[in-house]
């Protein structure tokens, strides 16, 4: 059933998806070209030099925009198709609560995912647009360049092999599931609510957000990640981030174990469709 | 033949109130049963439970045998009494999708169904009128071949001639193993059609009979004894 629901998970909302990834991607390509031409300022006319603040300026909140709607779109498509009407006919197919709630999880991760990628390749297109004009006018040699980037991302984030790589990237997909779940947490929280059920969710969201703020820096200051920042040896930037990374993957991931496992009990055993 | 619906002691209660209190109810398979009672006497509140879209507060509920969950979903072809439908896809996308999850959907019999009203397959529900969607999500809960269909208010809010298309539906795309129940306030339109029916007043069953029983001990229609026992 699992199959299923993901076909149509998938079916209901990879338009919108697609939709939102390929603006933002374009839009980075649009001003990434921009930028391979960009003019200089000292012989721009004002008027022109101000309209070319305001399309940066159009650019990054449409950057914000995107992450923000597919968000949105996530969170409230959660919340419609399980506690609202839509509710009767999600609920009454032949599927578990697990694989409900497990499909919509599944779809809104590689959503939020595949939004985030396409951000990250917008503001990549646009930075090597702007590289490109500078190496035009200021030859430089690239592969110089890539490893002295390599040398200051290993100073500063400690990341150096496979290891430390696979340490990151496990931080980043962890932190967007967990960023989704709490969402979908707090609104089976507040269906535990007999009356306003959606100002309980918007309370629990708060709540639970808070809480896990401060789990998160109660252990980092036990696995002593933040007395390394007062610590001034050549490495000590790389140690932090490195011990931090860890502790939040690992308090992150318990959270996330714990809110989707919270979240099937609550709607198997509380559903209550009003 | 053994009970289709099998509930004993089964009370739901909320904060304040209690909607359903110690209901005992057996209903075999072939029936039409007319689930009967002026609004807020608990018949939704009793629908919800059977389609597990309610937890009780207390007693069991078996469906063909099962507590409810995964298998009474399989056998039950459930119609709100409201629009269920994600209004942003196509009754084509919706068709799709219960023959993914239903393996007694007919489509064949859908599309027919569609056909005959003329209703675009390809049109997004969220551009129907009410009416159509009522009967779109009709004609999909009948296109099933399942054990027990519950129908909430399917002709509520219809006009008359829509009544008549509804019914015609019901009656003439149920299996007759099947029990069918039909949850309403506007007894004159289904009472030709009911085998039985259950009056509920206050949460609890007032009544449980066929129609034929109070018809020849009362003397009277289904419609006068209901007026009679809800009278204000």
């Amino acid at each position: 059933m699992l199959g299923k629901l993901l076909k149509h998970e998938i079916i209901a909302t990879w338009k919108i998806f697609v939709l939102l990834d390929v603006i933002t991607i374009l839009a980075g390509g649009v001003v990434g070209i921009f930028g391979y031409n960009f003019p200089d300022l000292d012989r721009v006319p004002e008027p022109l030099a101000v309209l070319l603040g305001l399309g940066f300026a159009g650019y990054f909140v449409l950057l914000v925009a995107s992450g923000l709607l597919t968000l949105v779109f996530i969170v409230v498509r959660y919340y419609r198709n399980l506690y609202t009407a839509q509710g009767y006919l999600t609920f009454t197919l032949p599927a578990t609560t697990t694989e409900i709630l497990s499909s919509k999880i599944i779809v809104s991760f590689v959503a939020e995912l595949l939004n985030f990628l396409s951000i990250g390749l917008s503001v990549g297109l646009v930075g090597l647009g702007f590289a490109a004009l500078g190496m035009k006018e200021y030859p430089v040699d690239t592969i110089q360049v890539l490893e002295g980037f390599r040398e200051l991302w290993f100073e500063i984030f400690g990341i150096d092999g496979i290891g430390t790589t696979c340490l990151y990237i496990a931080f980043m997909l962890i932190s967007i599931l967990y960023r989704i779940i709490i969402f979908f947490f707090a609104i089976s929280l507040g269906q535990l609510w007999q009356q306003h059920k959606v100002l309980g969710s918007v309370i629990f969201y708060f709540v639970i957000n808070a809480v896990l703020s401060v789990v998160h820096t109660l252990l980092n200051i036990g696995s002593g990640s933040f007395s390394l920042l007062f610590m001034t040896t050549y490495d000590t930037s790389s140690q932090f981030f490195e011990r931090m990374v860890t502790t939040n993957t690992i308090i992150s991931l318990i959270a996330v174990i714990g809110m989707y496992i919270g979240s099937i009990l609550i709607t198997d055993r509380k559903l209550n469709l009003d | 033949m053994s009970n289709l619906i099998d509930i004993k002691g089964l009370t739901k209660s909320y904060e304040t109130t209690t909607a359903l209190f110690n209901v005992n109810l057996d209903i075999e398979g072939g029936h039409i049963v007319g689930l009967l009672g002026p609004n807020g006497s608990g018949k939704t509140t009793l629908i919800k439970i059977l389609c597990g879209l309610l937890h009780p507060s207390s007693g069991t509920v078996l469906v063909d045998g099962n507590p409810i969950g995964v298998a009474t979903k399989r056998v039950i072809s459930y119609l709100p009494d409201s629009t269920y439908l994600d209004g942003n896809q196509t009754i084509r996308d919706t068709i799709n999708l219960f023959i993914d999850f239903y393996e007694d959907f007919d489509p064949n019999r859908a599309y027919d169904m569609l056909q005959k009203l003329n209703i675009n397959p390809d049109a997004r529900l969220k551009t129907l009128s009410k009416g159509t969607k009522e009967k779109v999500q009709l004609i999909l809960v009948m296109s099933r071949r399942a054990k027990l269909y519950i129908l909430d208010e399917p002709i509520a809010g219809v006009d008359p001639a829509a009544r008549d298309y509804i019914l015609n539906t019901i009656i003439s795309n149920y299996d007759p193993e099947a029990t069918i129940i039909i949850s309403t306030h506007l007894i004159a339109d289904v009472e030709s059609v009911l085998d039985d029916v259950i009056f509920l007043q206050y949460g609890q069953i007032a009544l449980h009979a066929s129609v034929d029983d109070i018809r020849a001990k009362e003397g009277k229609s289904v419609d006068a004894l209901f007026r009679e026992v809800y009278k204000c």
